[in-house]
């Protein structure tokens, strides 16, 4: 195959943790889907009217449309993990995770979500949880960051 | 109610490594380009992740371009990201950086034929003023910032 610069989509999430280490997931809207994985982070992707747009700015915006316009929070500013990953269409995305501490101000997620909870999260129940694209962001979080 | 059609970009992703020493200066090579824009300006070691690499592992990737680019060395690598930008070049697709960062140990710099020439600077605050390509220079600017360095 002839080598030649991949085009991905780029995904931002989030890992927002209150005080008991519990991160934040919401239930997927994707039913139907065949993965039992229901569960999502906040966030999304950059599309092409924010190419211009600082990360920080786009993490809060994901942050309060997804979680709710009135949560406080303190973002760690450097990235703490990646994963990429391929669709079967051929299609690439890679996924950037940010880390932030929760401080307050009600959780009011979007339609396109059904539930939220605060759920300890660890190597053990990552996969359980989550959609494998998105466990091995975190895997890898727990792996690059000793924890 | 209008619906705007939402277009998600398209990113060529480009791994850019910060080598550090105990000197506290970073290692910077100097660019050989047929566009006058680019010749000359400065450039970390690195590249871009290529469609055959989809399941390489992020440090395998920024491992082997510090090789090409710089010789064998030996460093720490961090294992974390410490810094992002994004670029749009003039018509032509937006480019992602990904910045990781290393602790040189030792080695001998051997550069490749992509580069004329390498140089230790000091990362202090006449940094931003060097002829860094400008989607190096924001990189590098946010390297900084989002890592609470004191320059």
């Amino acid at each position: 195959m002839y080598q030649k610069p991949q085009q991905f989509m780029i995904s931002l999430k989030i890992l927002l943790k209150n005080k008991k280490n519990e991160c934040l997931i919401m239930e997927s809207p994707d039913f139907a889907s065949r993965f039992k994985q229901k569960y999502v982070l906040p966030g999304g992707q950059i599309n092409d009217n924010e190419v211009e747009m600082p990360f920080h700015q786009l993490v809060d915006r994901e942050i309060k449309e997804e979680a709710g316009a009135k949560i406080k929070y303190k973002l760690r500013q450097d990235p703490v993990a990646l994963n990429k990953y391929r669709f079967k269409d051929g299609r690439c995305i890679l996924y950037i995770l940010f880390e932030a501490k929760y401080l307050g101000g009600e959780i009011k997620i979007s339609e396109e979500h059904a539930s939220y909870k605060w759920q300890k999260i660890s190597l053990q129940n990552v996969k359980k949880i989550f959609h494998p694209k998105l466990a091995e962001l975190i895997k890898n979080y727990f792996s690059w960051n000793n924890l | 109610m209008t619906y705007h059609k939402i277009i998600q970009s398209r990113f060529n992703v480009s791994l850019k490594a910060i080598i550090r020493n105990q000197q506290n200066q970073l290692l910077v090579l100097k660019t050989i380009s047929a566009n006058p824009r680019f010749h000359d300006t400065l450039d970390l070691p690195g590249g871009s992740i290529n469609n055959d690499e989809i399941n390489t592992d992020f440090h395998k990737i920024i491992r082997r371009e510090i090789t090409e680019e710089c010789g064998s060395l030996k460093y720490r690598l961090r294992l974390d990201p410490v810094a992002l930008s994004k670029y749009r070049f003039n018509n032509e697709h937006e480019r992602l950086y990904i910045l990781f960062e290393a602790r040189f140990q030792s080695g001998k710099i051997k550069i490749s034929e992509e580069h004329s020439d390498y140089s230790w600077v000091p990362l202090d605050r006449k940094i931003f003023k060097l002829n860094f390509q400008p989607s190096l220079k924001q990189l590098i600017k946010n390297y900084v910032k989002w890592n609470n360095l004191k320059l």
